[in-house]
């Protein structure tokens, strides 16, 4: 039988026969050794209908978690946990997600239950808040509310300025379809290509490098300032700087309108906000995507307590907490600098819980 | 199809074992196939255009050599020449001469045209036109075969930014069939993986800083504005000899030689010794088919002073139709007349000389590159004014341009690029996992991160 091709061709292929099974042995070690020692990069984030691994799962009215039951229970607590996807726990089981860490923390405190309606959604401002507030909020009953504030609200008060409210975008709930032969075994390989730690490990890495090397920034459209970046009065030398104050005096505004609505509605209202990563330290572990620290001019902290001591929101500072983790890295989600990983759910959670309830007791008496 | 692109990492690969598989005949239909399907991927509509210029320029060859009398060859060359140049002014300067006119008169008696530049155009009119005046010349005969003809114009690896071929330099490699030979393999290999990271890992983050500060150069520092024009001096050096070497490269793998395009120009020492080293094949071009018919230095001294002069301005709008890039080409001009009156022309005898005059060269070129950058002359001189008067201003890149550029000079006066091919020609097995490693990472950065365009694709 005649041989295939010349005897440099056969040569070629057989070196890359050789080539492609070293690499796949290597990528089966390393992908056992991340499996052992580094579970979290078995996560993917923004996958549809998982969120960092765990199943997304919807009420009827497209909320994340449990709804709250019609009928009140003797000594119970009511709680509306307000927010956008940080509160709504993107990349977190929703058990981990702040407003369940705060129900279980207020109900240990106080002996009794406290329940939590997590309404939070992604991408939602505060003019939605207040709106849901307004026209569904009294439905749930509530005693109290608690918001956790993001740059990204602060960016939308600017951004959709011009624009009428509306309530949160939140998806439906679906009945689940029977899936075919085909669709489940789709689904498998998908769960088990996101599940790769070795990918996970390999797109962290390549972003981070990104970053450092500039070929990823964090530039700003002139057009759409939107994005956590404009909170911190990010400076860019084609960006109008007095953008950034304009969103912070709307974001003001648009806070007091939900302080109103919530005494409208009765409901004592505490508010935190969830600083990103990179504004905690420039450390390149707190930094992974090397955002310029240079360029941010304000401290979105202090000025949303500002802003809530103005408009009469008792706020709780959330940041020496999550600063004074050890393992700093593990406060954050991976590659993200936004959303908080399980571990800083927790610790916001907590936090706001003693003041949540301090402010009941202070309204009680 | 762009270089940096993942399609470009699945196509070449796919053109260079078809080609070792075909004979002669077949090879020459396949780059021209591979060719036009490389430009297609832009337009397939202005691929017409490139067809039509080089069925012109085919004939007219022809019937240059045919003609019986000089002034029969001269006249027919002289068509050849103007309907080039008529068709480049046509789609560079129809509305950059519209809008001067305007001015002129104060008034729009006829409307601005939606005028698209076709990729390349620049490039590939200023290869037809010399292939038709080296015929002329006697420098090469006019080729009978069309094919021949068109994978010459066409050939994919200059195609889009140069390097600007010559007829005697590429047909001869065309028509010979080239033997398959491992070295050309490694060594095309190694210099698209340096261009490829030239242009990733150098020129496009310094895009990022230069595209801010001269967006906004009025609220820029002057500090920010040097910064950023030395930003730019990095950029516009490993974007373009990035290109030039992944093109080198790519026709390499082939077993066909481009001449080289770029030689360190940022160590030149004096202007004239700078494009000797700067776009290689562009300002050999000017000189041979521009500033030696014009006379050269054959016609006395005020007369050498004048062609250097109109080269270099015709030299800048080459690049585009702009008063800064007539500002752009004087400058060049007056620097190149003035070395030649006061005798500088190479490297200078002792190190600090050197130094100096290293020192004043590289200004000089970074002055000419806020010309070169700059929207327009009015931008241009805010750049200067601000720089000159240090006037304060937002910056937020740090020194990270001078690093940069330091490297670049480093590397230039270490010779890594040579060390590099030659270490790539001699360790194959270290190149092919590197290669490996290079295409896994180049893939990712190519999907999103790595600004897709090369800054001579505008010309």
């Amino acid at each position: 039988m005649k041989r295939f091709g010349t005897p440099n061709q056969r040569a070629v292929i057989r070196a890359l026969i050789r080539d492609a099974a070293i690499v796949g042995i290597c990528l089966v070690l390393l992908e056992g050794a991340m499996r052992a020692w580094a579970p979290r990069y078995g996560r993917s984030i923004y996958d549809h209908g998982l969120t960092g691994g765990y199943p997304i799962a919807l009420n009827a009215e497209g909320m994340r978690g449990a709804a709250l039951l019609s009928v009140r229970q003797p000594d119970e607590i009511r709680v509306l946990a307000l927010g956008d996807s940080v509160t709504y726990g993107t990349g977190v089981a929703v058990t981990d997600a702040w407003p369940a860490q705060l129900g279980a923390e207020a109900t240990s405190l106080r002996g009794a239950p406290v329940h939590v309606l997590n309404t939070g959604a992604p991408a939602t401002d505060l003019r939605q808040i207040t709106k849901w507030l307004r026209e569904s909020g009294v439905g749930s009953q509530a005693d109290a509310a608690a918001i956790v504030l993001t740059g990204n609200m602060v960016s939308l008060s600017w951004i959709r300025s011009d624009q009428a409210a509306s309530l949160p975008l939140r998806p439906r709930a679906r009945a689940s379809v029977p899936l075919s032969a085909t669709g489940k075994a789709r689904v498998t390989i998908k769960r088990a290509l996101l599940g790769l730690h070795s990918r996970v490990l390999f797109e962290s890495l390549m972003d981070r490098g990104l970053y450092r090397i500039g070929l990823h920034d964090h530039a700003v459209s002139p057009a759409e300032p939107y994005g956590v970046l404009l909170a911190h009065g990010w400076r860019q030398l084609t960006l109008d700087p007095s953008i950034a104050e304009e969103a912070w005096v709307r974001f003001e505004a648009d806070l007091a309108d939900l302080k109103a609505a919530a005494d409208d509605q009765s409901v004592a209202l505490v508010a935190s906000y969830s600083l990103p990563s990179f504004a905690l330290g420039g450390s390149v572990v707190r930094n992974p995507k090397a955002v310029p620290l240079l360029r941010l001019s304000i401290d979105p902290e202090d000025r949303a307590q500002r802003a809530c001591q103005r408009v009469g929101i008792p706020f709780v500072a959330a940041s020496h907490v999550l600063r004074s983790q050890p393992r700093d890295d593990e406060v954050y989600l991976l590659m993200d600098y936004t959303h908080l990983s399980p571990r800083g759910h927790a610790l916001l959670g907590r936090a706001l819980a003693r003041d949540l309830l301090a402010q009941l007791n202070e309204r009680t008496q | 199809m762009l270089f940096n692109s993942t399609l470009y990492l699945l196509f070449l690969p796919a053109v260079v074992v078809l080609y070792y598989q075909l004979g002669q005949r077949q090879r020459q239909a396949l780059l021209l196939l591979a060719s036009y399907a490389f430009y297609w991927v832009w337009s397939i509509k202005w691929s017409v255009l490139l067809g039509v210029s080089t069925v012109v320029d085919y004939f007219v060859a022809i019937a240059i050599e045919r003609a019986p009398t000089r002034w029969k060859k001269r006249a027919i060359l002289f068509i050849s020449i103007a309907a080039n140049l008529g068709l480049l002014g046509f789609f560079k300067y129809t509305n950059f001469l519209s809008n001067a006119a305007f001015d002129l008169v104060g008034a729009r008696p006829w409307p601005i045209l939606d005028i698209v530049l076709p990729m390349g155009i620049s490039f590939y009119t200023f290869m037809t036109m010399s292939y038709t005046i080296d015929v002329y010349r006697g420098h090469c005969r006019a080729r009978r075969s069309l094919l021949e003809m068109a994978v010459f114009v066409s050939y994919f690896p200059h195609l889009v930014a140069g390097p600007i071929l010559r007829a005697p330099d590429l047909l001869p490699q065309l028509e010979a069939k080239q033997p398959f030979n491992w070295a050309n393999i490694r060594i095309g290999v190694g210099l698209i993986l340096w261009g490829m990271t030239k242009k990733v890992f150098v020129a496009d983050p310094m895009a990022r800083i230069v595209q801010e500060v001269y967006g906004a150069p009025e609220a820029a520092s002057g500090f920010g504005l040097l910064m950023g024009t030395y930003a730019f001096a990095a950029q516009i050096y490993c974007d373009f000899s990035g290109y030039s070497d992944i093109a080198i490269g790519s026709s390499r793998l082939l077993g066909i030689k481009l001449p080289e395009n770029f030689r360190h120009p940022y160590l030149a020492t004096s202007i004239t010794d700078f494009w000797r080293r700067w776009h290689i094949s562009l300002s050999t071009w000017l000189r041979d088919y521009l500033y030696i018919p014009l006379g050269g230095n054959k016609k006395g001294v005020a007369r050498t002073y004048v062609n250097l002069l109109i080269t270099m301005i015709l030299g800048g709008l080459w690049h585009g139709p702009g008063w800064h890039w007539i500002v752009w080409g004087t400058l060049h001009g007056a620097v190149l007349a003035i070395e030649r009156a006061i005798g500088v022309r190479g490297r200078s005898a002792g190190a600090a000389s050197r130094l100096l005059t290293w020192f004043i060269t590289f200004h000089i070129v970074c002055a000419s590159w806020v010309l070169f950058r700059a929207q327009n002359l009015g931008q241009a001189v805010t750049v200067f004014k601000r720089i000159a008067a240090w006037s304060d201003g937002e910056y937020y890149s740090g020194w990270a341009p001078v690093t940069v550029l330091a490297l670049v000079l480093l590397s230039g006066r270490l010779g890594l690029r040579e060390r590099w091919v030659q270490m790539a020609d001699a360790h194959p097995v270290a190149l092919r996992w590197l290669s490996y490693a290079a295409v896994a990472v180049l893939v990712i950065t190519f999907a999103g991160a790595s600004n897709p365009e090369f800054i001579y694709f505008q010309f």
